[in-house]
């Protein structure tokens, strides 16, 4: 009779541990630390309330700004405005700076090839919220949206007065983490994989937002000195994307680029033409694909 | 635990556990949340993980933990979402749906059992394991379930091979 149920199945396949999401998940909760154990901290307390005393509990005493070597901490209102002083110093450093304002904001170092680092590839927020608010599409608290970006925008991270500027709400229960660029060591696997088409990237200037034949994109990745690596693209019934290892034809079409690590590259490919781009479905701005 | 084991443990996990979270929850951002959530956990108790193919049974024990307990997350992950949205088979057709919803309408303890046993694949012995319960429990309580569910098919006219047999000749 479980046989019944066996056609019921709600889930078509399982996750891949190597995907980007899958690895991602993995080092965040790698990041994170065990819990305090609260028990060293109660005991003289209870010695306390047995010999008589009045025990007053006093909340945290938290500072409104704080500084060191690697950053820089203030309060603007009803947010802590961090100006990043040095994106590579040990990010102990940085978790001492917010704890000490009473957020619990890290940095978690991501090995990236030289485009991204110094620059933030995103935050992971943790915790539940009631009311998580949205502004323009980006979680926001207490009507103050979470970022970490380059200031002024746009700036190159090694520049002269560029510098990567973190704004969180002031009392913001939740933890944030901040993958941050850093370079990777020799034969690292990239985390800012999606830059290889853009400006400065091993691919820069191949237009594949209409497609392009795999004989074409190899030929110019070799004549970049690039070495190929080839996955094939799936396409959920959900319109989700995943990737397998293939060894493609000539004629297959190359909808997209990644770049693995430094001197290799990964193209995504398809053995049928589609009728449009699978990543790029009109939203705007598109990808620079 | 090394951070080298825990990372073998989610190697060789997180195909089944994906599947386990896709399976009880609708939506693929609730699915991520209980993966995610599950091995938050995992890694803070990584102690107490055991060795070789139980890992898989305590870690279905704490995502039926989390689950039970599940409130939508904060952190959100587009990537992880769209590839746990790849992982949801389509609707099946209408021929089936009397049979799901009659599988939905079960008690939870019951659907829960049947589907370890269909879904998961597991044994009596791991299903003990998973649930915390003896082996013999397990075997009674899925008599009674596979029971219940029979009799709910049959309602909805469906008929099964399902008759009531003596306790010691089911699976």
């Amino acid at each position: 009779m479980t046989d019944l149920l066996a056609t019921l199945d709600p889930s078509r396949k399982g996750g891949d541990p190597g995907a980007p999401g899958a690895r991602a998940l993995l080092a965040h909760v790698m990041s994170t630390s065990a819990p305090v154990r609260r028990r060293r901290f109660l005991r003289p307390v209870l010695v306390a309330v047995a010999a008589g005393l009045v025990v007053t509990l006093t909340p945290p005493q938290f500072v409104t700004s704080y500084a060191n070597a690697a950053v820089e901490i203030h309060l603007e209102g009803e947010q802590y405005v961090a100006r990043v002083l040095d994106p590579f110093a040990d990010h102990e450093r940085f978790t001492e700076a917010f704890r000490a304002v009473g957020l619990d904001v890290r940095i978690r170092p991501l090995p990236v090839s030289p485009l991204s680092a110094g620059t933030s590839l995103g935050m992971m927020i943790g915790g539940t919220f009631d009311r998580p608010d949205e502004i323009g599409g980006e979680f926001a608290y207490g009507g103050v949206v979470l970022s970490a970006d380059l200031e002024p925008k746009g700036c190159a991270p090694a520049a002269p007065g560029c510098a990567m500027i973190v704004r969180v709400p002031a009392g913001f229960p939740g933890s944030v983490d901040i993958r941050l660029g850093r370079p990777a060591r020799p034969g690292e696997d990239y985390a800012d994989y999606d830059k290889a088409l853009g400006p400065g990237g091993p691919l820069h200037g191949v237009r594949l937002r209409h497609g392009a034949p795999v004989k074409e994109v190899r030929a110019e990745a070799e004549r970049r000195g690039l070495r190929v690596t080839y996955q094939r693209i799936e396409i959920g019934p959900g319109g989700g994307l995943s990737f397998v290892d293939d060894t493609p034809g000539d004629q297959w079409t190359v909808w997209n680029a990644w770049q693995v690590r430094e001197g290799v590259v990964r193209l995504l490919v398809t053995e049928r033409r589609l009728s449009q781009n699978p990543f790029y479905n009109g939203s705007a701005p598109p990808p620079n694909l | 635990m090394t951070p080298e084991t825990f990372e073998a443990v989610f190697r060789d996990t997180y195909e089944r556990l994906t599947r386990y979270a896709v399976r009880r929850c609708a939506s693929p951002q609730d699915a991520a949340d209980v993966v995610a959530d599950t091995y938050a956990v995992a890694w803070r108790k990584r102690e107490k993980i055991p060795r070789g193919d139980e890992a898989v049974l305590w870690l279905y024990a704490v995502a039926r933990r989390v689950l039970s307990q599940h409130r939508r997350s904060g952190r959100r992950d587009a990537l992880l979402d769209a590839e746990m949205a790849d992982l949801y088979a389509e609707t099946p057709g209408v021929e089936m749906s009397v049979i799901g919803q009659t599988f939905r309408a079960l008690p939870d303890g019951d659907r829960e059992l049947l589907a370890l046993v269909a879904w998961e694949g597991l044994g009596h012995d791991e299903i003990a394991v998973t649930l915390g319960i003896t082996r013999n429990n397990v075997r009674v309580r899925l008599h009674r379930a596979r029971r219940r569910f029979a009799k709910a098919l049959a309602a909805n006219g469906v008929p099964t091979s399902f008759t009531l047999e003596p306790l010691g000749e089911t699976r």
